[in-house]
């Protein structure tokens, strides 16, 4: 981070976040299968973000086995935490079914009307990624935005996925308050040996996986960093799927 | 401005409801034995620094809502019923109970109907013949302990509690949320 700039001090106050969410599958456009974006829903208290920094201990035994004499960075994942109160259940599900693989289709009750199959889940050990670019037909990542209208520091998270417990759905006489915890890890394709053809990273050449500029690639091949995997970020959730870093 | 004294005059109170409502227009409720009192609730939330200990170095703000009470004297026991049917979610009659959990604005903007829905909030109107001062009370229904229906020989002087809250249909309200949604304002309605 580069000091010459001013930085001042001051209480943060997101202001209202409004969680939306993009992905493909459920959550696409069921005649063109191009992703898309859709308002999840406002929260009851704030949305809870629990970045989860790994690290491992480095020992010798000049300094015995209780301090450690380097430590070695073993990546991250964060969850985001929210309980929604104000929300489109429809969405919900959709992201209930992208996060459990399940399948697009009401294929095992072909009379029901329901578009939605949350509660049928996919077959043990499905891949989330399956080797797809982020929001291609396939990837069942969610990618996540929260907005900061006040603070206009808004968080993406790119590949994120609903866990559980807790999953939390009350239903009763009071207003249902969905309880979610959503995990999200630095997701890339595997290396790529020829060029990808579709996606966002379609016809740039060989490029290792590649997602908003990971690895140090931007969209057009070019370098931008000399490496990271990336969790989070801090631009809008956009409609634009090549639009990257909002 | 120059200082005087404040005399709103006669109030009258009008109540207004959704349009399938019985008030759906502005509708006399009544005139009240004494002033009618006007309590907005502010809620601050301080902010708390270390260094300042139990002290509050900021503070967050919101007018939380309003309770607006009177004692009617000399009033319209049929648009009583209905403001009170409306307060309770639009129940058929007054002492009929509505379905557990039903809402008052369903999503609705003021005085709308739709989808087999209502929003039963009621416009609270107070005139201000002397000092051209009236007050509107956007979103308002009986609240907490709504009434005291005293009965007897004597002419009955009805206390009711009105609670006025910033009400929007849609809580995101395109991004700004709660800022410029009314609480009242001193317009009367038509």
């Amino acid at each position: 981070m580069a000091f010459d700039q001013q930085f001042f001090r001051d209480f943060v106050i997101n202001g209202e976040c409004m969680v939306y969410v993009r992905g493909n599958g459920a959550l696409g456009s069921s005649t063109t299968g191009d992703p898309q974006k859709h308002e999840l829903g406002l929260t009851a208290d704030g949305v809870q973000i629990y970045p989860q920094l790994y690290h491992d201990p480095v020992h010798t035994s000049q300094h015995g086995d209780k301090v450690q004499v380097e430590t070695r960075w073993k990546l991250a994942s964060c969850e985001v935490h929210m309980k929604l109160v104000h929300f489109n259940r429809d969405v919900l599900r959709a992201c209930i079914q992208e996060s459990t693989a399940a399948p697009l289709n009401t294929i095992n009750d072909p009379d029901s009307t329901d578009i939605f199959t949350d509660g049928w889940v996919g077959p043990a050990g499905s891949f989330l990624g399956g080797g797809k670019q982020l929001w291609e037909s396939g990837c069942h990542y969610v990618s996540v935005g929260v907005t900061s209208p006040v603070d206009n520091f808004p968080w993406r998270f790119p590949a994120s996925y609903l866990m559980g417990p807790p999953l939390l759905y009350p239903i009763g006489t009071e207003s249902t308050v969905a309880e979610l915890r959503w995990k999200v890890i630095p997701y890339q394709v595997p290396y790529q040996a020829n060029q990808p053809t579709t996606g966002p990273f379609s016809g740039q050449g060989r490029v290792r996986g590649e997602l908003f500029g990971v690895n140090g690639y931007n969209r057009n091949g070019e370098l931008l960093l000399g490496s990271g995997y990336l969790v989070w970020d801090h631009y809008t959730l956009t409609d634009d799927p090549e639009v990257i870093g909002g | 401005m120059s200082r005087d004294y404040f005399i709103n005059g006669e109030c009258m109170v009008y109540v207004k409801g959704n349009s399938s409502s019985s008030i759906s227009t502005l509708t006399e409720l009544g005139l009240s034995m004494d002033q009618v009192q006007i309590k907005p609730n502010f809620r601050h939330k301080p902010i708390k620094v270390d260094n300042w200990w139990e002290c509050e170095p900021e503070v967050q703000v919101q007018m939380q809502n309003v309770m607006i009470s009177m004692t009617l004297v000399h009033f319209d026991p049929a648009v009583l019923d209905v403001v009170i049917q409306e307060s309770m979610g639009g129940v058929a009659a007054p002492g009929v109970m509505p379905r557990a959990g039903t809402r008052l604005g369903n999503g609705l903007a003021r005085f709308a109907v739709g989808g087999g829905k209502a929003n039963h909030f009621i416009g609270l109107n107070l005139t201000s013949p002397v000092a051209s001062k009236p007050w509107r009370f956007y979103h308002c229904y009986l609240a907490d302990s709504p009434y005291n229906y005293p009965i007897g020989v004597e002419r009955s002087p009805v206390t009711l509690n009105f609670k006025a809250i910033p009400y929007a249909p849609d809580p995101w309200n395109g991004g700004s949320g709660l800022a410029g949604v009314v609480i009242y304002d001193h317009t009367l309605d038509s």
